[in-house]
């Protein structure tokens, strides 16, 4: 079974290094970018498809959520988590991604992040709801 | 000397018992150091470089503990702190066997407690130590050792037999509360023999240490060593060491890697009094994520009243271990001292711990023996937490044989645990009354 990648991005390198090794060890396929911009000059031209986007939304330049907006317009099963220190509700969401996003409210803990993560895959189907692979 | 199937069977049957039981929370796979009658390989089941019998202990006891201290706070915000008389019992099978190209070590205790009137107390420490090694041609030998078990007392657990022969595992010191972890651990080493003065040797290992209590934070490491050593003399031998160990943590965003460079030394001086030290340099890099208190007009802002940040800590840090045993016909005698970095205690993380114990055993006759013991730890944390933990531990016992193969045992303990910069403050005293019954042949038999 294949295993799912996630686009993370998040303009805090310690955190993202953080992040993308726990993912990793978790079992996930893991591509980083530090800013929305860097993420989409990441993705051009690159086979890589992401399966799921966790991003900050306040990023410098292009904010999260507008990240998201333009991926799912190329990548239509895209599902992502945006993170916030902010408490956002899901109907702040731009109308494009209530479907498929949810918002991670910051600080959140390994085991918030997992559960989050598999909440999302669930409707894919049940393998994805026990684990990383899809 | 052929061994037979028959004993390999018996090996991994109490083996796997302990492992599948699964393990004790706390210590580390640590750098055996240089010896001076062996060249520091594992050492379970072990007094100092003497083989000793594989032999079985069983006890029953009645014990009063004035302060368990369970992961839970009362209706008034407080540490359930309780008082509680209950019994438990005790079984340890200990000891070291050598053939001519093997050997196995092994010490494991197991014991199954209840409380009267504090159930949440009551259940079963288990704690393995099971080394095997294997000497392959003339210049190699391989050796693996695994610590397993697990635990939900800091102190009462299967101590009864502490003025026995045998050197126990070293027991956790560092948790705060008496609740359940447990512990898994395997170094495995291969050694060169360079010549009859000179080895060199490289090992691996890997531990994982899981804690029931939902707040309390999870660990699994890994690492990889090697060292130099040479032996000056018959009484000397000295050395150098690399270790690098990794750890990682769950239930929050941290890691470590901590590369640490030490020097060693072992002396022994005249037949009864053995001198070890190391001196050390460690890197330490932490990366973590921890909790703060927010300014409260950004607290309302954001709706909640903490945050979290994150933080890199890199610190060029001193260690140090020394040990001094003395062994006088009658009575054994020694002191250790140490200051290491190891991946805490759940609520610490990585942290310095410096801790010094000291032990004293004495044999009035056959049949009546004394001990007493001390230990103090200090745990400073290295990023994720403000402040210290300390615990200071004193106990003393006596076992006393009214027939060949039944003794009475007694034994005292105290311990007081402070968090600084915190209310957590716990003095408790335990006393454990009982019988120990020493089978006359135990195991050797198999062997």
């Amino acid at each position: 079974m294949p295993t799912v990648r996630i686009l993370l991005v998040d303009d805090e390198a310690l955190l993202l290094g953080l992040l993308k090794r726990h993912l990793e060890r978790a079992g996930y396929d893991v591509v980083t970018a530090l800013t929305a911009e860097a993420a989409l000059k990441a993705l051009t031209g690159s086979p890589w498809v992401p399966d799921l986007l966790l991003t900050d939304e306040t990023l410098p330049g292009m904010r999260g959520s507008e990240l998201a907006v333009t991926l799912q317009a190329r990548f239509p099963h895209l599902r992502g988590l945006l993170c916030s220190g902010y408490s956002l509700q899901a109907s702040a969401l731009p109308p494009p991604l209530r479907e498929r996003f949810s918002i991670l409210q910051k600080p959140y803990s390994p085991p918030a992040l997992e559960a989050a993560i598999r909440t999302l895959l669930a409707p894919r189907g049940a393998a994805a709801a026990a684990g990383p692979a899809i | 000397m052929h061994v037979s199937k028959f004993r390999y069977l018996f090996v991994l049957l109490v083996g796997g018992a302990g492992l599948f039981a699964q393990g004790f929370g706390g210590a580390v796979p640590a750098y055996d150091g240089p010896a001076i009658l062996g060249r520091g390989g594992p050492t379970t089941g072990m007094r100092g470089a003497e083989s000793v019998p594989i032999t079985l202990q069983a006890s029953i006891n009645g014990t009063y503990d004035t302060n368990l201290i369970g992961y839970s706070l009362d209706s008034s915000g407080r540490f359930t702190q309780a008082a509680g008389a209950g019994v438990n019992a005790n079984i340890a099978v200990t000891g070291r066997k050598r053939w001519s190209r093997s050997f196995l070590g092994l010490t494991y205790t197991g014991d199954y407690s209840h409380f009267a009137k504090q159930p949440y107390f009551n259940g079963s420490n288990q704690q393995l130590n099971l080394a095997l090694g294997k000497q392959i041609g003339r210049k190699w030998q391989i050796a693996s050792q695994t610590g397993a078990g697990t635990s939900n007392r800091f102190l009462g657990g299967p101590n009864v037999f502490q003025n026995s022969e045998i050197e126990f595992f070293t027991a956790p010191v560092t948790e705060l509360f008496d609740s359940r972890s447990y512990f898994i651990g395997n170094t495995t080493s291969a050694t060169y023999f360079l010549n009859s003065r000179q080895s060199i040797r490289v090992a691996g290992n890997g531990m994982t240490v899981r804690r029931k209590a939902r707040g309390l934070v999870d660990m699994q490491g890994y690492g990889a060593s090697s060292d130099w050593v040479y032996r000056l003399s018959r009484r000397v031998s000295t050395g150098v060491s690399y270790v690098f160990n990794h750890y990682d943590y769950s239930k929050v965003f941290g890691e470590s890697d901590i590369h640490t460079l030490g020097w060693h030394l072992s002396r022994r001086i005249g037949r009864d009094l053995e001198i070890a030290i190391s001196l050390n340099g460690a890197k330490q890099s932490t990366v973590g994520v921890r909790s703060v208190e927010l300014d409260p007009v950004i607290a309302s802002i954001l709706g909640r009243s903490s945050g979290a940040v994150v933080f890199e800590s890199n610190n060029l840090l001193y260690g140090y271990s020394g040990t001094v045993t003395r062994r006088v016909r009658r009575s054994t005698f020694s002191a250790a001292a140490q200051r290491a970095i190891i991946p805490g205690n759940g609520f610490f993380l990585t942290s310095i711990n410096r801790t010094v114990n000291g032990s004293a055993s004495h044999s009035f006759s056959r049949d009546f023996s004394v001990d007493a013991n001390f230990g103090y730890s200090k745990l400073s944390s290295l990023g994720f937490t403000a402040g210290d933990f300390s615990g200071w531990t004193g106990s003393g016992g006596m076992t006393y044989k009214i027939t060949e193969s039944i003794g009475v045992n007694g034994r005292y303990e105290w311990r007081n645990l402070n968090l600084s910069q915190s209310t957590f403050n716990r003095t408790g005293n335990r006393v454990t009354i009982g019988l120990t019954y020493f089978p006359q042949q135990g195991l050797a038999g198999l062997f």
